[in-house]
């Protein structure tokens, strides 16, 4: 028998797992893994659930009528207007300051770094009111946009700018931090190489931060699809002109029209479902960069 | 094509990088610039690309082939800079890394995309990467990514290269051959080159000239010859190589140190100054016996003979450390040991006076030593 073969195969075999010197015993990894689990499906999954099962209570027939509603189909257009108007800006606006941001050094970069996180700590109805004290009619340009006919509260203008102002993080916040890491050493090889600075922007920042930038504007569109309180402030809830898909929710529960009021929810729902399928696609190709 | 700098001034902060530095570097040239990190090397590196603005300063001027350019871009100074990191595309290819520089020409002097790509392919030869032309970044070796680089820069046909310590992140056999290698390119090519490093090995080998930096200024500027064997500052001294330092005096044209004794005619004053004696470790003759020369005894603590010299760490009556180099024969001969006492006759040394720097001060000794009891 050769030597090796000694030593290779223990004789006493133990027939339960060996336990890891890092790991803790069974029930302690049992039981955390059962209170997560149960957490998230009471909160979660169960809720989830139920959206597609009240929705579709009274069948088929009744889930599909509630959309060809033309309140809802309004809903639905203003949602979809509101999110191109309002995404691409805060593309635009994301990458100009994750840009300042990352690459340059200037008096009040922190302020405008805390500023950029302003409306992720303020609550959304509070976003709401600000522009209903800056832009309504008791508000403090009100009166000259009312001389001038434009009207802003309770119009599009005005839903499309509380979208603007919850969700103008997003972008930025994703983007900065890999823009950071990255340095701008690149951006100064391209230079030295002769290249413009718009060459610069679209051929090497632009390119190296895409998953990131991607990423900013899935979560940013599904927030401006679904955003509720700031947006209902604003509205004022017209029936088929101002009501967004999640104010048409709201206004459907309290006519107690519970299927019509599910059915609509769960296409948000559906919504949220897409958005985190793609970002979970978006992040490994992230994190692979 | 020369490049000059005229009184060049950097600060960032309160932190003086470059302080009133010139410098002119002939046509042709591969130039080091040498120093320790803080010493303003890679400021002033990236102050003649135009990466760095100097501060505002009236005769403040970066001059390529006598035709100030402090005022271009850095686009318009046709440089071609090498990172110290690379910085390589990463989401481009090696060979669109390479085409870069000639891809984002304006397009009336841009090259038909077939010239391009025969330019690229061409280049990649050049640094032995052909076969890797499509591979990214990040699948290639530091070496290689470096030898990408450089292609990148000469891809523009630049009238400078400047090189930022662009083997400093390598390790030491891959740098040995790409310095080798870069020697070479530069004999093919003759574009004029400056690279910094903080390597005196790597200046030494490879440059025409070497600057040597220290707190934002100039030290010395000379051939590698020049700089190590007639440093003309303490710092230069110490810097480049080892050295064993002693601190004595001079007067009347004599400067002691310990046992050792040296003419030191620059000085011939009555007054007593302090000043620092400096040997190179291969200034020493070891003896086992004083032969009747002024000899200072020491212990040796440690032999390494691994190399074509052999080191040696000794020690001093007084407790301080004395490196000293002895080829490998003369050691077998002296059959020296670990734990022995021997005697250091120096063949050779500098004498600078304390706390004043270079320049007429420097006179260095030239060989003869007296004996003399020090006390």
């Amino acid at each position: 028998m050769p030597a090796a073969a000694v030593h290779s195969a223990p004789q006493n075999v133990p027939s339960a797992r060996v336990q890891a010197a890092t790991e803790d015993s069974p029930i302690v990894r049992w039981s955390l893994i059962a209170i997560s689990v149960s957490f998230m499906a009471l909160f979660v999954l169960i809720p989830l659930a139920a959206i597609f099962a009240e929705g579709l209570r009274k069948g088929w027939d009744t889930y599909l009528a509630s959309f060809t509603d033309s309140h809802c189909l309004a809903a639905v257009r203003l949602t979809l207007l509101v999110t191109v108007i309002a995404v691409p800006l805060n593309l635009v606006f994301g990458l100009a300051a994750s840009w300042a941001i990352a690459k340059f050094d200037f008096r009040g970069k922190s302020l405008l770094v805390t500023l950029i996180d302003l409306p992720f700590a303020v609550s959304p109805v509070v976003s709401g009111f600000i522009y209903m004290l800056v832009f309504g009619i008791q508000g403090w340009f009100g009166s000259w946009l009312a001389d001038h006919g434009i009207q802003v509260m309770f119009a599009v203008p005005g839903i499309v700018l509380a979208t603007i102002f919850v969700t103008f993080p997003f972008v930025a916040r994703e983007v900065i931090p890999l823009m950071q890491e990255q340095g701008s050493e690149e951006e100064q090889a391209a230079i030295t190489l002769g290249a413009s600075g718009w060459q610069t922007f679209f051929r090497i920042t632009l390119p190296n931060v895409k998953w990131a930038v991607l990423y900013g504007v899935i979560l940013s569109n599904a927030r401006a699809m679904g955003e509720f309180g700031a947006v209902s402030v604003v509205s004022g809830h017209i029936r088929g002109r101002t009501n967004t898909l999640p104010l048409h929710v709201e206004v459907l529960y309290n006519e107690y029209n519970f299927v019509a009021a599910f059915a609509v929810a769960s296409l948000l729902a559906l919504l949220a479902l897409v958005t985190l399928g793609l970002k979970t696609l978006v992040e490994s190709k992230l994190h692979s960069h | 094509m020369s490049i000059e700098v005229e009184h060049i001034s950097k600060s960032f902060g309160t932190f003086k990088a470059l302080d009133d530095v010139s410098l002119r570097i002939n046509a042709g040239e591969l130039v080091a610039l040498l120093g320790p990190s803080g010493s303003g090397k890679t400021t002033l590196l990236r102050v003649m690309a135009g990466l760095e603005t100097p501060d505002p300063h009236p005769q403040a001027s970066v001059n390529f082939h006598d035709e100030d350019v402090s005022s271009r871009s850095v686009g318009q100074r046709q440089v071609g800079f090498v990172f110290q990191h690379y910085a390589l595309f990463r989401h481009m290819t090696v060979f669109e890394n390479v085409a870069f520089g000639l891809r984002v020409r304006p397009r009336r002097e841009r090259l038909p995309a077939e010239q391009i790509k025969a330019r690229v392919n061409q280049l990649l030869s050049l640094v032995q990467l052909q076969q890797f032309a499509n591979r990214y970044p990040s699948q290639l070796s530091g070496g290689q990514r470096q030898r990408v680089a450089l292609a990148r820069a000469l891809a523009v046909e630049p009238k400078v290269l400047l090189l930022d310590e662009p083997f400093g992140a390598l390790d030491a056999k891959v740098r040995e051959e790409l310095r080798q290698w870069l020697r070479t390119l530069h004999e093919q090519m003759h574009v004029t080159t400056v690279l910094v490093t903080h390597d005196q090995e790597e200046a030494l080998e490879v440059a025409d000239r070497v600057v040597v930096m220290n707190n934002g200024r100039i030290e010395q500027y000379g051939t590698p010859d020049e700089v190590f064997h007639h440093a003309r500052t303490q710092f230069v001294m110490e810097f480049l190589g080892q050295v064993n330092v002693f601190q004595g005096r001079v007067h009347r044209g004599k400067a002691t140190a310990g046992p050792l004794c040296i003419d030191y005619p620059a000085y011939d004053g009555a007054e007593e100054r302090l000043a620092n004696v400096y040997l190179r470790p291969h200034d020493f003759a070891i003896r086992r016996s004083t032969g009747g020369e002024p000899a200072l005894q020491a212990i040796i603590v440690r032999i390494n003979a691994a190399g074509a010299l052999a080191r040696l760490t000794l020690r001093a009556g007084d407790g301080s450390a004395i490196l000293a180099e002895l080829p490998l024969e003369e050691l077998r001969e002296l059959d020296l040991h670990e734990n022995e006492s021997v005697f250091l006759c120096p063949k050779k040394a500098r004498v600078f006076l304390s706390g004043q720097e270079a320049n007429e001060t420097t006179a260095a000794f030239n060989g003869k030593v007296q004996g003399r009891i020090s006390g």
